[in-house]
């Protein structure tokens, strides 16, 4: 038994370990990820890299079992690695916006996957070439005694899907960057991106000159890549919250359109917000709106061309709560939701009071609203 | 020769028919996009059942018509794939889940482009002026044929499910119609790929046929088909900026709405508009609502706004009501300009024929 092979087992034990509990962490914390679908894709992604694919790995260069089983493995080795890739990069994509997937990048990608597979069918695609005699059952082997020949049609197909996805992440990388108020908040992004970059660039030298020397190096990055990875995603799961979304204001209006409470967030133009002028015009709106069409559907959300107004209303105390934000998704909702629990179970005497529209309404009363905005939307002032 | 007869049908058909809606294109009010993905459709099935008749026919020597059977191949599956993503994407627009079988027919489309070049993939049998192709590729078969079902399959689990999105019930009867026809096509050319024959070749060409002409023909006799796949409009108001109605038109019932009463909530609410945003600095674009569409366009010199509620907010609608808002503001400018006072609104009875030539394919009885 060579000492790359048992290194390579130890990895594979390490990185089976790490992936599990980082699994079984995700699960236990589901919540602290946003939207459903990203704990399940985090889950996903771990199970495919350190269980299934570095399984495949291991049994296809470590354990010699028949040529034929031996290549079937590489293949599905292969085939689980796309996967991996393809989660990456729709879980890159909800940096962007939550839940939303740009479909032409990834038609792409599928299209490309499915080409793969198509190629993987051919006897030819991808050749194995052993000093390996005899009929053995199964034994452990020095990996280098091992090769894969990739075919020319292979060859491209897959450095094209894995150039391509590259290409995707540096791109998401950039975009978030730039529109991340805090930078240092996307170091953990650029430092993923990069440890991906790697692994990638030393397979593509794999398939390239054939030389078991990159495949190695290549499982052993990728394994420290997806530690790294594991290790963020247990230790910063409130990134998928902060990158990129912005909250530019909080209002918070009286039915009569009064403005009881307005917060504005520290290096946001004040041209986003103008407070007193958005009740007004949704005031308006929804008058105008509730003449022609049932009570209970209002507006939502109001557009402009740089910003998202989110309305969240509170039909018992006649109050709403209106934030300005880069973009609507389900976790500023979320967070809308609760703080508006919050301040309705703190002021409700004073809304009950200003029920009343012939009352006097002191909007000093609300002052103290800034420290239940602080405490819920801490993670975006 | 059979093939060149069978090609010349089909273009006269397609020709006759792309030249009526060009000629007639100010009625086919659509979207853009929409309208080319239409054109890429009928395109697509005109090389892939061209492809098809050239390479099924004694016209060129075996490896030549070997290469054009599979371009022909990956045409068809491309055609079919295209006509059923446009069909589930439109009829489920608010779905988050409408391009998962898009997905699906890309990843297949994939795998049967990369097995379809591996040689020795088909035996060729020459019985008279007709070429037979055998699969000897199996993957490369199953693949296809599983892409065929899964086009089957989603089509009609969409049609099912989307059927009450539709903006008219009988838009959705063609459909129904259409649908089995397709269905009808790509089961006969499944089972043409199974069992290559003679037989089955004239059946599939024949109903190729008749789903084409019965395509254009609906086309032809629905201009608004595409504008109204799935949208409705509800209400269209105009009001003066003092809140008084000049004008309403109930889309359901296709009445005018005699009310030119002052609205006490309209009169709050222009107001508070009016007043507000030509101070504003970040204009408005989009009021988004959970069950309906709103357009809302106001015109501050002559102080007046239109509100549009329908059920989708899309470009066909705003670009509508802006064309419209520019004629009403030129035919109503005198009015429009001196209206104090006692208002007399009787004036703009004539708005119907503004909203019938901007609007006609959205009343419920048009199609």
């Amino acid at each position: 038994m060579s000492v790359v092979s048992v290194s390579l087992l130890i990895g594979y034990l390490i990185i089976g370990i790490t992936c599990l509990f980082t699994v079984y962490y995700i699960i236990r914390n589901r919540k602290k990820y946003g939207i459903k679908l990203i704990p399940i894709l985090n889950a996903v992604f771990a199970v495919n890299v350190g269980l299934i694919s570095s399984t495949f790995y291991i049994f296809s260069v470590v354990f010699f079992i028949s040529p034929e089983v031996n290549t079937a493995l590489w293949k599905l080795s292969i085939i689980s690695g796309i996967g991996s890739l393809f989660i990456i990069s729709i879980l890159y994509s909800f940096f962007l916006q939550y839940g939303k997937i740009p479909i032409l990048p990834f038609l792409f990608f599928i299209l490309l996957g499915g080409l793969l597979i198509g190629i993987l069918f051919r006897t030819d695609s991808i050749l194995i070439e052993t000093e390996i005699s005899g009929t053995p059952l199964i034994f452990i082997s020095d990996p280098t005694s091992i090769n894969y020949i990739f075919s020319p049609l292979t060859s491209s197909v897959l450095i094209t899907f894995q150039v391509s996805t590259m290409v995707y992440f540096f791109y998401i990388a950039y975009i978030v960057y730039l529109k991340t108020k805090k930078k240092k908040e996307t170091l953990p992004l650029i430092i993923n991106m990069i440890l991906l970059f790697i692994p990638i660039f030393i397979y593509l030298m794999y398939i390239l000159t054939a030389q078991t020397l990159y495949r190695e190096l290549y499982i052993i990055l990728i394994w420290i890549s997806t530690f790294s990875l594991c290790v963020m995603l247990i230790k910063k799961p409130e990134m998928f919250y902060i990158l990129p979304n912005r909250i530019y204001a909080i209002n918070i209006y009286h039915k009569s359109g009064i403005l009881l409470y307005s917060y504005n967030v520290e290096g946001s133009s004040s041209i986003k917000n103008e407070p007193a002028i958005w009740g007004n015009i949704l005031i308006g709106l929804n008058h105008i709106l509730s003449e022609f069409i049932d009570k209970t559907d209002k507006i939502d959300v109001l557009q402009t061309r740089n910003s998202d107004i989110i309305v969240h209303y509170d039909e018992e105390l006649s109050y709403a709560i209106v934030i300005i934000t880069n973009r609507k998704n389900v976790i500023v909702e979320r967070l809308l939701n609760s703080f508006s629990e919050e301040f309705k179970n703190q002021y409700r005497d004073e809304l009950v009071q200003i029920l009343d529209l012939n009352r006097i309404i002191d909007v000093a009363e609300f002052n103290d609203a800034k420290t239940l905005i602080e405490r819920n939307f801490r993670l975006y002032l | 020769m059979l093939a060149f007869l069978n090609i010349t049908i089909l273009v006269s058909i397609l020709v006759f028919g792309f030249i009526y809606i060009l000629i007639h294109r100010n009625r086919y009010k659509t979207d853009l996009n929409f309208l080319l993905l239409i054109l890429m459709y009928f395109i697509s099935i005109l090389i892939s059942f061209t492809l098809f008749n050239l390479s099924t026919y004694t016209i060129f020597n075996t490896p030549v018509a070997l290469f054009i059977w599979k371009i022909s191949l990956i045409t068809n599956i491309s055609s079919i794939g295209l006509l059923s993503s446009i069909h589930i994407i439109e009829l489920h627009k608010e779905s988050k889940y409408k391009f998962i079988p898009v997905i699906i027919y890309v990843f297949f489309g994939g795998v049967i482009f990369s097995l379809i070049f591996i040689p020795q993939s088909f035996f060729i049998a020459v019985i008279g002026s007709d070429l037979n192709y055998h699969f000897l590729n199996m993957p490369l078969l199953i693949s296809i044929l599983i892409f065929n079902f899964s086009i089957i399959i989603t089509t009609w689990l969409s049609q099912a499910k989307g059927i009450k999105n539709f903006n008219d019930r009988r838009i959705g009867m063609f459909f129904n119609v259409f649908i089995m026809f397709y269905t009808l096509i790509i089961l006969i050319y499944s089972l043409y790929l199974l069992f290559p024959g003679y037989i089955l070749k004239i059946f599939y060409v024949l109903l190729f046929f008749v789903v084409v002409t019965y395509t254009l023909f609906v086309i032809i006799r629905n201009p608004g088909l595409f504008s109204v796949f799935t949208n409705s409009i509800y209400e269209f108001i105009i009001f003066h900026k003092s809140g008084i109605l000049l004008y309403s038109y109930n889309f359901q019932t296709e009445e005018e709405v005699d009310d030119s009463l002052l609205k006490g909530s309209i009169l709050i609410g222009i107001n508070h508009i009016l007043s507000n945003f030509s101070n504003m600095k970040n204009q408005l674009t989009h009021i988004r609502m959970e069950e309906r569409g709103i357009v809302f366009n106001f015109d501050n010199s002559l102080g007046y706004a239109i509100l549009l509620i329908a059920k989708h907010r899309n470009k066909i609608l705003e670009t509508a009501v802006e064309n419209f808002m520019e004629q009403f503001s030129k035919k109503n400018i005198a009015q429009l300009s001196n209206l104090s006072g006692l208002i007399d609104t009787s004036s703009f009875k004539d708005t119907k024929k503004l909203i019938s030539k901007f609007f006609s394919s959205y009343f419920v009885n048009n199609v």
